[in-house]
């Protein structure tokens, strides 16, 4: 008989990726509080101070924040692209992060000018340094190949999401920055349908047939549908930026880039109904509702082009942020939190006598019934935020409530099982 | 007597397939060797496999994705009838961490 052990050897240590998941639901919180104070007012103008700070809240300090510390682990364990300092690196980049974020939604939400020069000098430092080790990083990258240029195309819309970002806020800061007709349209479009969108579609190339056991995606569309999704957002900065008049060139260009979106859902929503093993799976849910809002955006955007009702692009904003990325990346963590916490227990007790360090399955890391409510308190509070969208006196406060609810159950689960790998690898320390 | 033991992963979620894998390999006898099939080639086997001592063979061309044979590095017994047991399914060798030498 053999002692044999059990390790991934890539996997950098728990606290990288945890920090990060651990703020997130924090964020969301906090887009709660300020969508409950202000009420139905933010709802009425785009540009109201507030909403933008809930925005960010919801798309930098959620999104953002979980896409990012996932990253650091899936590189390394998917992608062999290891990151040689990762607590160091995930320190800084997490303290830089954070502090923007706070700058830039302090400086809208208490009207202070001089906060945006910090929050695009913090948020600028934060996610340069990271895209730039990444992208070296990920020139090592040895295995599964659509993972890693997908991966590298959305660090390079991360990239140009925040440089426009940067430039917009420093506008804020009255420095005497100019912007162009439609800058925040293209700002947004770059990260909902650059940055997450194809750093989702790679993930998901990799995870939905591994986690949910169903065939390939066809390698066609694993080869190409991420470059043309690149170049179409390319395409459609360009004619933006020079040719903003022609608003059915601009019109035609979205309608090939959510072609490729529609492609790409509804291969995944094919996928998912041929799996092999038709358990319960909360992932599963939360990707199902992520596609579903994926496919209602794109409807509700044909409805703008023929002016059905005023409210729709707000509609269309809040399908992308809540309904599809959220949705989405909360799925996932559901995954990658229970593995890690699983992961790095199995790593503690090698060589340990094992009557004594029990160490739980990835079930009983984060039980399905937890995980399940949050599942519901998330589904609610999305159809209260369509609802909100049309008829904020009503809905606007439920439904920030319920976010603030469903982000408390997030992380209270996070929390769970990180007390559970506390627990078990030092009994001494357990939080009260 | 030398035996096989099987683990069909086709349909389990990762880490099972790890898990399992791992654990039935301990309990590996003189003689015995570990058939793990499987619908993915299973990258993070092989570091564990290396680190733990044990030799393996992946193979192609039977009715799933990969077939693994795993068994105990110094056990030329069940190196053996692993090797016979590829020969015998006609299968394509794709990946091993053994020379193709007999010890």
């Amino acid at each position: 008989m053999k002692n044999a052990a059990l390790s991934l050897a890539q996997s950098p240590p728990l606290s990288v990726p945890l920090r990060f998941f651990l703020t997130a639901p924090l964020f969301a919180i906090a887009c709660g509080i300020v969508l409950f104070w202000y009420g139905p007012e933010v709802f009425i103008n785009r540009w109201h101070h507030a909403l933008l700070a809930a925005t960010h809240f919801l798309t930098l300090g959620f999104l953002a924040m979980i896409m990012m510390g996932a990253l650091q682990q899936l590189a390394p364990v998917l992608m062999g692209a290891r990151i040689s300092h990762p607590v160091l690196f995930s320190t800084i980049t997490h303290l830089l992060l954070t502090t923007g974020i706070l700058a830039l939604t302090a400086g809208w939400l208490w009207q202070q000018t001089e906060l945006f020069t910090l929050a695009a000098l913090l948020l600028g430092l934060a996610i340069s340094i990271y895209i730039v080790v990444l992208l070296v990083v990920l020139r090592k990258a040895r295995s599964g190949y659509a993972a890693v240029y997908s991966t590298r195309m959305a660090l390079i819309a991360l990239a140009i999401t925040m440089a426009l970002g940067v430039y917009l806020v420093l506008g804020y800061g009255g420095n005497g920055f100019i912007r162009f007709a439609g800058m925040t349209d293209l700002h947004m479009t770059w990260g909902l349908l650059g940055w997450v969108s194809l750093l989702l579609m790679g993930v998901a190339y990799q995870v939905v047939p591994m986690f949910q056991i169903t065939p390939e995606y066809p390698k066609l569309m694993m080869r190409w549908l991420i470059i043309f999704m690149f170049v179409m957002l390319l395409c459609r900065s360009a004619v933006q930026i020079f040719y903003a008049d022609q608003v059915w060139l601009l019109n035609f260009i979205a309608a090939l880039l959510l072609l490729g979106l529609m492609s790409f859902l509804i291969v995944t929503l094919s996928l998912l109904s041929r799996r092999r093993r038709n358990i319960p799976d909360i992932t599963l849910n939360f990707w199902r509702v992520a596609m579903s809002c994926l496919l209602l955006s794109i409807i509700v955007w044909v409805l703008t082009l023929f002016n059905v009702h005023e409210r729709l692009e707000f509609f269309i904003g809040v399908l992308m942020i809540v309904g599809f990325s959220m949705s989405a990346v909360s799925g996932m963590l559901y995954k990658i939190a229970p593995f890690l916490i699983w992961l790095h227990l199995n790593n503690y007790a090698q060589g340990k006598d094992r009557t004594i360090f029990k160490i739980p399955n990835m079930k009983q890391v984060i039980p399905e019934r937890k995980a399940r409510l949050h599942f519901r308190a998330h589904s609610l509070m999305l159809v209260l935020s369509f609802f909100a969208v049309f008829w904020p006196d009503y809905f606007l406060r439920p439904a920030a409530l319920l976010l603030i609810i469903t982000a408390m159950i997030l992380w209270t689960n996070l929390y769970a099982a990180l007390r559970l790998y506390i627990k078990i690898t030092r009994p001494e320390h357990v939080l009260k | 007597m030398a035996m096989e033991y099987l683990l069909n992963a086709v349909e389990m979620e990762p880490p099972e397939p790890l898990v399992r894998t791992m654990e039935m390999i301990e309990n590996l006898q003189p003689g015995d060797y570990l058939r793990l099939r499987h619908r993915r080639e299973p990258f993070p086997l092989y570091d564990n496999l290396n680190q733990s001592g044990f030799s393996f063979i992946t193979c192609t061309g039977s009715d799933v994705e990969y077939d693994v044979f795993i068994w105990s590095k110094e056990d030329a017994g069940a190196q053996l009838a692993a090797q016979s047991q590829v020969q015998l399914g006609k299968l394509t060798i794709h990946f091993s961490n053994i020379n193709n030498t007999h010890p």
